[in-house]
């Protein structure tokens, strides 16, 4: 069948549907409307009529809402939150009126509208019914008897505010709970929709003059600026009243059709430290996607991209009240993001030639499976996203049974706080090696910003995601500012099953981890090791010359990177004995020999102290040999007399006599090197007892039996 | 009168205007719900919903745009009507097996899809998603432009073009594989 011979066939099924039955009963329809309270149209352009039996709470939830949460110091200061309509008399509604007329021309000349402009924006009509159905004489029907005269004057003149005075209110009451932000949020996007709608129809009613204003043949928002004084004086007008309302002009993608967008970045600043963090996040996503649905978002950005805005508008749904307008509106993008990435209507759309999944949508797909938290995108990605990385991202049948149903399913457990927080899949996560330079404020300033939110009551969440190195980096910040509790808060359980709160936090036994000579911290992925269905690895810093991966993480099950304080083993390089090495040994002897200085041996690894152990006795220099041993109570030594006198092994040249060195230790301050000896036979291999003491690791006396 | 005089007279509350109104456009909206799946008895319901939906939302749209309403709430409704009868049915249906209402719904239906043909192209546009299913309809069945379209369903243009070749090779393919039978009057 070719497409012609479809359409001839969708075109006799067409004229089949003529034959349904039609059963309308239009006076039915009448009944039912009529029946329904509050649902007469609001009359555009009588404002106050006594038809208008519109209550407060039809007319608009969210508005009243938040005037109702604005007016709180209006609440506090009067008592009549009752009705007590019979203070009022005739000649004070009379006066109420003339006040109201009074505000809302102020706000007319603000917009420079005239009346019946005014008067046709949305919020302007939902004050008016207010006043009209609350307020005025002769329109007491539709009243809510649970609010006095003067609450319902103060609501009606909270509700003509513009989106500007809005902002200036909200800074003048100080911190708004997230339940207020919520309300906020909803009516200021609402009168910021209302006004867009009516510039929006401006635009369209002076479409063909303003097609004067092109650039290289687009329409150009700069040209019609420049313009303004050879255009419709209210296209004029609109220019001059845009900015201060926190809209701005704009021309579509392809040119062709001027359009109305907020411009927020300024605008709403101040509103983030007064609104909730999280329902403020709203205005910025609402930035993004403004009005017109996803269309415009999904024109706009890169596929790759737009994984971090679905992300983005998961965290917020699932942190803020879900009883807004914006909550639901936003979910719907939710799903609507969600599919049109995950299910493209043709996936020949997303399909390299191979049958691959193309590069821009693996990443978008890798951006869904690690987001951090509870995340139904992630949960819902990870198995396909598992078993295509495995097969080098053949199209295959674990995504065919994906079902949009079940990340439905999903968002719905999260909402409840009954999903799983989403496991990372770090193998693929952590990249092969990283270095991070301990003195650039960057890397510091990321921490600082952790380390507030996490300080804030300790949430292991602000955790998750958060890689091994920048616990590390952490730990290590918190240790800078004394923060032993949080320092507690970041050691594994294990450890934690061990000790006891209050001494670790009145002694931490674990500090300055990373050495002072440290420039850099490394993370390499040879040493992330699976280890009991979960990982450790160790993060290295520079000691000495050498990169030492000496401090040990645990991921543990709540899927957070912690401090291990208790290891039984770790295992440093294999360490060559070869001229290289020799020359380290050598620099280290010659600084160490002059003084005998303790401290200079502080940051020398224990392969390092070894290697000097016997480069000392290759030189037949016993006395920094004896320098060396650990002379601290407790630990046996010989006086130095003794020990020169003493019988010495004999090295031609240590080079030649080992091949190589290996570290281990246990985090209780001993460790052992041992040493493989040419030539290489099985039993050619000893152990070099060490001790760690403050200035660093030393021998103990007869290291070797 | 005209039908933006219409509109704009049923949206300063005149109850004739709206009259006429629902008496121009109660066939598109019957149609479109039975073209999307509404099943014939429940035809009336969805219909009365609509138009009282369409009229608690007159104020809100420009007089231009009351077509792409009137799709966009027909949709709705017709998604909602379902949704809620699912809930309240569920119980119901445990113990009552729906072979009488099944039997009622298809003699219902074939006594508008005469032909086999028209009732084997129906249901194969039934069983199509409903991003193809959508489109589908309102392009051939009703000849929305692509931008009508668009905006009915919240699309941009280029998604929904690919929607709806999507949606002919799925038909296509999907009467093949049915044997397809051939259009006989």
């Amino acid at each position: 069948m070719d497409d012609k011979q479809l359409e001839e066939r969708l075109n006799l099924l067409k004229s089949s549907y003529d034959r349904l039955p039609s059963t309308v009963d239009t006076e039915e329809i009448l009944t039912k409307i009529e029946n329904e309270k509050n649902v007469l149209p609001i009359e555009k352009k009588t404002r106050g009529s006594k038809r208008q039996r519109i209550t407060v709470w039809a007319v608009s939830l969210a508005s009243v809402f938040v005037i109702g949460i604005l007016g709180i110091t209006y609440f506090t200061d009067s008592d009549d939150t009752t009705t007590s309509n019979e203070n009022y008399s005739d000649q004070d509604i009379e006066k109420l009126r003339e006040r109201y007329q009074d505000e809302r021309i102020k706000r007319q000349h603000m917009l420079q509208m005239n009346e019946d402009e005014f008067t046709s924006l949305g919020f302007v009509q939902y004050a008016d019914n207010i006043f009209a159905s609350q307020i005025e004489p002769g329109t007491l029907e539709g009243k809510n008897d649970n609010i006095s005269v003067k609450v319902a004057y103060d609501l009606a003149i909270e509700g003509l505010n513009l989106p500007s005075e809005m902002i200036k209110v909200a800074k003048s009451l100080g911190k708004l709970d997230s339940k207020e932000s919520s309300y906020f949020v909803d009516d200021f996007v609402t009168k910021t929709e209302h006004l867009m709608a009516f510039y929006e129809q401006k635009l369209w009613d002076n479409e063909e003059a303003l097609k004067i204003a092109k650039h290289e043949g687009r329409l150009s928002e700069h040209v019609l600026i420049a313009n303004r004084y050879n255009i419709p004086e209210e296209i004029k007008s609109m220019i001059e009243v845009l900015p201060k309302q926190g809209l701005k002009l704009a021309v579509n993608v392809e040119g062709t059709k001027f359009q109305i967008k907020p411009d927020w970045a300024l605008f709403t600043r101040d509103l983030f430290s007064v609104l909730d963090e999280n329902e403020a996040r709203y205005l910025g996503i609402y930035d993004l996607i403004p009005g017109y649905g996803i269309a415009t978002l999904v024109e706009e950005q890169e596929l790759s991209q737009l994984g971090y805005y679905l992300a983005s508008i998961e965290f917020t749904l699932l942190n803020t009240s879900e009883n807004s307008a914006m909550h639901s509106r936003f979910e719907n993008y939710y799903f609507e993001l969600a599919e049109m990435i995950i299910f493209p209507s043709d996936i020949g759309e997303i399909l390299n030639d191979d049958n691959k999944i193309n590069i821009e949508t693996q990443m978008a797909w890798e951006s869904l499976v690690n987001i951090p938290g509870v995340s139904p995108l992630a949960t819902f990605m990870k198995p396909v996203v598992a078993s295509m990385k495995s097969s080098d991202w053949a199209y295959n049948e674990t995504y065919k049974l994906l079902d949009v149903e079940q990340l439905r399913d999903y968002y719905l457990l999260a909402l409840d706080n009954e999903l799983e927080i989403n496991k990372l899949d770090w193998l693929s996560i952590l990249p092969d090696g990283v270095e991070k330079s301990l003195e650039t404020p960057y890397t510091m300033y990321g921490i600082h910003e952790l380390y507030k939110k996490f300080n804030e009551n300790f949430n292991p969440l602000v955790l998750h995601g958060t890689g091994p190195m920048d616990i590390t980096l952490l730990y290590h910040y918190a240790d800078g500012q004394d923060n032993h509790e949080m320092m507690w808060e970041l050691m594994t359980s294990a450890f934690k099953n061990e000790y006891k709160k209050e001494e670790y936090v009145e002694n931490p036994t674990l500090q300055n981890i990373i050495g002072d000579s440290a420039k850099n911290l490394y993370f390499n992925k040879e040493y992330l090791i699976p280890d009991n269905n979960n990982l450790k690895t160790y993060i290295g810093q520079e000691k000495g010359n050498n990169i030492s991966y000496d401090i040990l993480l645990r991921l543990e099950n709540d899927e957070i990177w912690r401090i291990q304080g208790e290891e039984d083993y770790l295992i440093s390089k294999v360490q060559p004995v070869d001229d290289k090495f020799l020359q380290r040994v050598h620099d280290l002897y010659k600084s160490f020999v002059r003084t005998y200085d303790q401290t200079v041996l502080k940051e020398a690894t224990p392969v390092e102290i070894v290697g000097l152990y016997y480069y000392s006795a290759q030189l037949k220099d016993f006395e920094t040999q004896y320098e060396l041993y650990i002379k601290e109570e407790g630990h046996l030594y010989l006086p130095k007399e003794e020990y020169m006198n003493a019988e010495h092994q004999h090295i031609e040249d240590f080079r030649l006599e080992f091949k190589e060195m290996e570290f281990e230790t246990s985090l209780n301050g001993e460790g052992v090197v041992t040493l493989t000896k040419y030539p290489e036979e099985q039993e050619n291999v000893f152990g070099f007892q060490l001790v760690r003491t403050d200035n660093g690791w030393r021998p103990t006396f007869m290291p070797t039996q | 009168m005209l039908e933006l005089e219409l509109i704009e007279r049923a949206q300063q509350g005149d109850k004739a205007a709206y009259t006429e109104l629902i008496h121009k456009h109660h066939r598109t909206v019957e149609k479109f719900a039975f073209q999307c799946g509404v099943r014939i008895n429940d035809i009336p319901d969805v219909t009365q919903e609509v138009f009282v939906k369409l009229y608690r939302f007159l104020h809100q749209f420009q007089r231009e745009r009351f077509s792409t309403w009137l799709y966009k709430i027909t949709l709705n409704t017709a998604r909602d009507y379902y949704r809620k009868e699912t809930k309240e049915k569920e119980k119901e249906k445990k113990f009552h097996i729906e072979v009488g209402l099944n039997n009622t719904t298809k003699s219902a239906e074939e006594r508008v899809l005469v032909f086999e043909e028209d009732r084997e192209l129906h249901n194969a546009i039934q069983t199509l998603d409903e991003k193809y299913r959508h489109p589908i309809i309102m392009f051939y069945f009703h000849e929305l432009s692509y931008e009508q379209i668009a905006e009915v369903l919240n699309l941009p243009l280029s998604t929904l073009k690919i929607r709806l070749m999507r949606a002919k090779a799925l038909l296509k393919s999907s009467i093949q594989s049915n044997g397809g039978v051939k259009h006989g009057r």
